[in-house]
This record gives structure tokens, sequence and C-alpha cells, in this order.
């Protein structure tokens, strides 16, 4: 395993920017939801493709039928964004705007489709934009079910070694969900978040 | 001396030429621009959507997007545009959840069929002081992505069948049996319910293929095959397990009720049939049949009790049916 970028400073750093970016959409949502809506992060790594895979199979995952929608970003990071759903949140979120519980499954997944773009987007453009730099989103698609997931995890041609995990307690109203950001940058991009946090926290020492 | 126009396109100079060309180009892009205000006014209507509504921006621009087009999916439309409004985000659909947010002919009048185009939208915040003034949603043409999605579906969708099935007969295949079996068992216990096996095959099946020849031995095979999908129900599972030799799942069915349709079944199997143009020919089956009992250890348990009655069918004088008794 090559050893983790980002050292432990610079990792509480990035936890605080996803965190105020998760502020905001949960904000945000809310408003556009008319529900109540708490974003919270409790976690984030830096971990490699391996220890992705294997978390999976771990913990509250292990059991869980999981739904994962991914969107591509390019700009000044390039990579890829894959949310995942616990089962019970497709039929609560798809309830909670507006449609009923036995509503279709392409509109259950166009759901978890906004949403998704919604959380990643906050999730990096929080850290992009605190780091006075721009990035831009493809279309959010399905990846779907825990098979795909793992096919793209071990898939062999990918470019990124390293990874952000992201655990985002998601609540709406008294329920909450289980889902997880992952953020998966190739090296080079890692490293210029690296440098882009170097200078974050130079200008906070300086200032 | 120069033209008036001339005049005034140069007056615009280099800075108002590029505004000028941008116009133009939002005007005439392949895709469809449409941009609305917070109250859903319309404020941009590009050629693309002109040529395929017939409506002119004349027509639409200062209307209210819903009032003109009532056909739109308004409730999910406004939610939508209410959320970049307020996250300043930006939004898409895909065709693979909406079809379409407008519905268009498809732009092959002649190969498309009868198809309404397909498209993914962008919706893009336009902001102005820090406040989204209005959104403009882009509309691409998805037809051609959807279009092999389909046939890439449908050809997967063939393979997936053809992989469960016995190439020979049509019926299931052992992989398939083996997959439902589990199945079965699972629904049964769960639900409480019966759940029988019967395993038949050929009797002297060697003999038909050295006196009539492996084409007529397949003959056989396929003609018992389809005494068995025809004799059971629908909701019965008929699979090829290997060489002559068949097995039948029967949800929902006690002993007694699967030896009755395996009876039937030897009944119909005996009726002459006739192989490759020659003169008609029969053969006998013999069958096992066994039932699943709360002490039934899984799938292979039961398959095995049905094959030692079957066995006992053999034992017996063949051309019958015999009932499994633990």
């Amino acid at each position: 395993m090559t050893p983790l970028l980002l050292s432990e400073e610079k990792r509480d750093a990035l936890r605080e920017l996803v965190n105020i970016g998760m502020g905001t959409a949960a904000a945000a949502l809310a408003a556009a939801l008319g529900t109540f809506v708490e974003l919270t992060s409790p976690g984030l790594e830096v971990t490699d493709r391996g220890s992705v895979a294997k978390q999976l199979d771990t913990g509250a995952w292990r059991n869980s039928e999981i739904e994962a929608v991914r969107q591509p970003f390019f700009g000044a990071f390039t990579g890829e964004s894959v949310m995942l759903f616990d089962r019970p949140a497709h039929a609560e979120l798809a309830g909670m705007v507006g449609y009923g519980p036995e509503s279709a499954v392409v509109e259950q997944q166009e759901v978890l489709l906004d949403v998704a773009n919604v959380v990643i987007g906050a999730c990096v453009n929080g850290i992009a934009e605190s780091l006075a730099e721009l990035v831009s989103f493809a279309p959010p698609t399905r990846l779907g079910t825990r098979a795909d997931v793992r096919a793209f995890l071990s898939r062999e041609a990918v470019a990124w070694q390293q990874g952000l995990i992201v655990n985002v307690d998601f609540k709406l109203e008294a329920r909450s969900f289980l889902s997880r950001v992952l953020v998966f940058l190739p090296e080079p991009s890692m490293l210029r978040i690296d440098q882009a946090l170097s200078r974050l926290l130079d200008g906070l020492a300086a200032g | 001396m120069a033209s008036p126009q001339a005049d005034a396109t140069a007056a615009l100079g280099p800075a108002g030429l590029a505004v000028d060309f941008l116009a133009r180009l939002i005007d005439r892009i392949n895709v469809g621009i449409v941009t609305v205000d917070a109250d859903g006014t319309v404020m941009q209507w590009n050629r693309f959507l002109h040529a395929h509504t017939c409506l002119s921006p004349e027509q639409v621009i200062g209307q209210n997007l819903y009032d003109r087009f009532p056909e739109l999916p308004r409730a999910w439309l406004e939610r939508k545009l209410r959320s970049v409004f307020l996250l300043k985000n930006f939004a898409f659909t895909s065709w693979r959840q909406r079809p379409y947010l407008f519905r268009f002919d498809n732009h092959r009048p002649l190969t498309g069929g009868a198809e309404p185009m397909r498209q993914d939208c962008t919706f893009i915040p336009l902001e102005q002081d820090g406040e989204v003034k209005a959104v403009s949603i882009v509309i691409t043409d998805a037809t051609d992505t959807y279009e092999s999605q389909t046939r890439l579906d449908e050809a997967v969708a063939a393979l997936a069948a053809q992989s469960e099935r016995d190439a020979l007969t049509g019926v299931y295949n052992r992989r398939k049996l083996e997959q439902v079996l589990d199945a079965e068992m699972k629904r049964a216990r769960r639900y409480n319910q019966s759940l029988s096996a019967v395993m038949f095959d050929i009797d002297h099946f060697k003999r038909v293929n050295d006196t009539h020849g492996h084409l007529v031995g397949d003959e056989a095979i396929k003609h018992v095959a389809s005494r068995a999908v025809a004799i059971l129900r629908v909701t019965d599972f008929v699979a090829r397990y290997g060489g002559e030799e068949f097995v039948a799942l029967l949800p929902g069915e006690q002993i007694a009720g699967a030896a009755k349709a395996a009876e039937r079944l030897r009944e119909a199997a005996a009726k002459p049939f006739t192989a490759l143009s020659e003169v008609p020919l029969s053969v006998t089956i013999s069958a096992g049949v066994s039932a699943l009992r709360p002490d039934t250890a899984d799938g292979k348990a039961l398959l095995a009790e049905a094959d030692k009655a079957l066995y006992a069918s053999k034992a017996a004088g063949r051309n019958r049916v015999t009932i499994f008794t633990p």
C-alpha cells in the first residue's frame, strides 16, 4: 500500500470543509423539499481502493441492500463520486418528495439521483470552493446494486488509487438512513488538494 | 462606402460582436434551450425548440411555461426548478428515468419509428449578485443512446433466457433447476406451503438409440419434454436433468397430487409419436415422486428421494410411478 496522502492536520481541515458543505446542502434540501433534513458527516477517511471494498463488507453495510449513484466531476480536481444508500432510504426518500410508497422503481431512482447530485455537489464543491478552485459536474447516473459497486471498485484500469470516504448521516424528520459518499481522485488531483490545503492552512496561520 | 448594416456590426466592437455571436450560437446550437425565471415565465426559447414545437420565440417568451405547455409534468418540474433556484446547483434528468420533458418526434422521420425523442436535461442556475435569477433548461437528444441501450438490453435478455434453457427441448436446464430448487424450498418453508418433485426418465432409452439411431432418440426426449410441459401447470417447473432424465417441481402440490400428475404424464408419454417422418413410435417413462417434509435437509435431499423412488419404479418393472416413503 502506498503511504496515504494528506497529513492528519489536512484531513481535519478537509473534514471541516465537508461539514460546512453538508450544512449548506441540508438547509437547501430542507427548503426545497419542505421537510426537516439534517446531513452530518461524522467521519472522513482517506483510504486506498482495496479498503473501500472491504468496508462495504463490514459493519452496518454488510447486510444492507445497496443502491448506488455515481457522478463524475472535472476541473481543478478530476474524479468520480459514488453515493451509497441503504434499502430503506429508497422508499423513504421517494415518499418524502411526494411519490407514494408504491412509487415506480424509476421514480425512486430519480429521487436518489437528485439527492446524490445535491449531496455530492455539496461535498465536492464544499472542498473546491473553500480552496478557491473550480469544479464542474457531469450528470449523475445509476451505478446499480452491491454487485455493480463491487465491479466498479475492482475494475483493473482505474486511475485512482486513493479516495475519500465521507460518511453521511442522513436524517429526515424522525428517521435516519445510512448513506455514504465515496470520492475517488487520481493521484494528481489528490496532490492538488494537498497543495491547496497547504495554502489554506498557511493563510490561516499567517492571518 | 460601407452599408448601414456593416456600420452597425462594426459599431458593436469586438466585445459587442462576441455577445452577438454568443446569442446566435445559443439560438442555433443543436440542443434545446429554454430559460425561465422564478415565476415560470419564459425568457429564452431557442431555434431547436422552435423547430420541434413549431412555436416561435414570439409565441412563447413572456408567457408562463405551464400555461403554454399544460402537458408538462408540472408538479415535478416545479420542484426540480425550485431546488435549482434554492441550491444554486446544476440539476440533471436522464431519459433512463424520465423519457422526455417535451414530447417531440424523434429526428429521423423515416427510420426512427413512432418513438418520441428521448431527452437528457441539464438545469443551469443563472446567478446575478449572488442570487439565482433564472434557470436554463438544456435539452439534448438522447434517442441514439436509448436505441442502442434498448438493443443491448434485448440481446442480454435473450442470452439470459438461452442460458437457462436446454437447447434440444426448450425446457429449463439443470443449472436453472438448481437455482429454482433453492428458491422454491425457501419459499415453501417461509409460507408453510407444499412442494413436490417428480423425477422421470425414458425406459430403455439406450435400446431406442441402438435400434433407431440417436436422432430418433433426440425426438423421443423432445416428445417426453413436450408432454410434460403440456400436462403440468404453468406454475410447475420442468427441467432436463441430463440425458433422458427430467425433473419437475410442483410448488403448492402435496405428494398425492404430484403422484396423480406424474401418472397423467406417464400415460401421455406412452402415446405414440412420429419421429423423423417414420412410422409412429412409442416409449414409456418411469417416475419417482417426493415431497418436502419438515425434516428434508435441502433441495438435493428432495431430489435424492425422488431419485430413489424412480429407482424403485425401474426395479418394479418400469412404466410406473412410485411415491417415496421415508
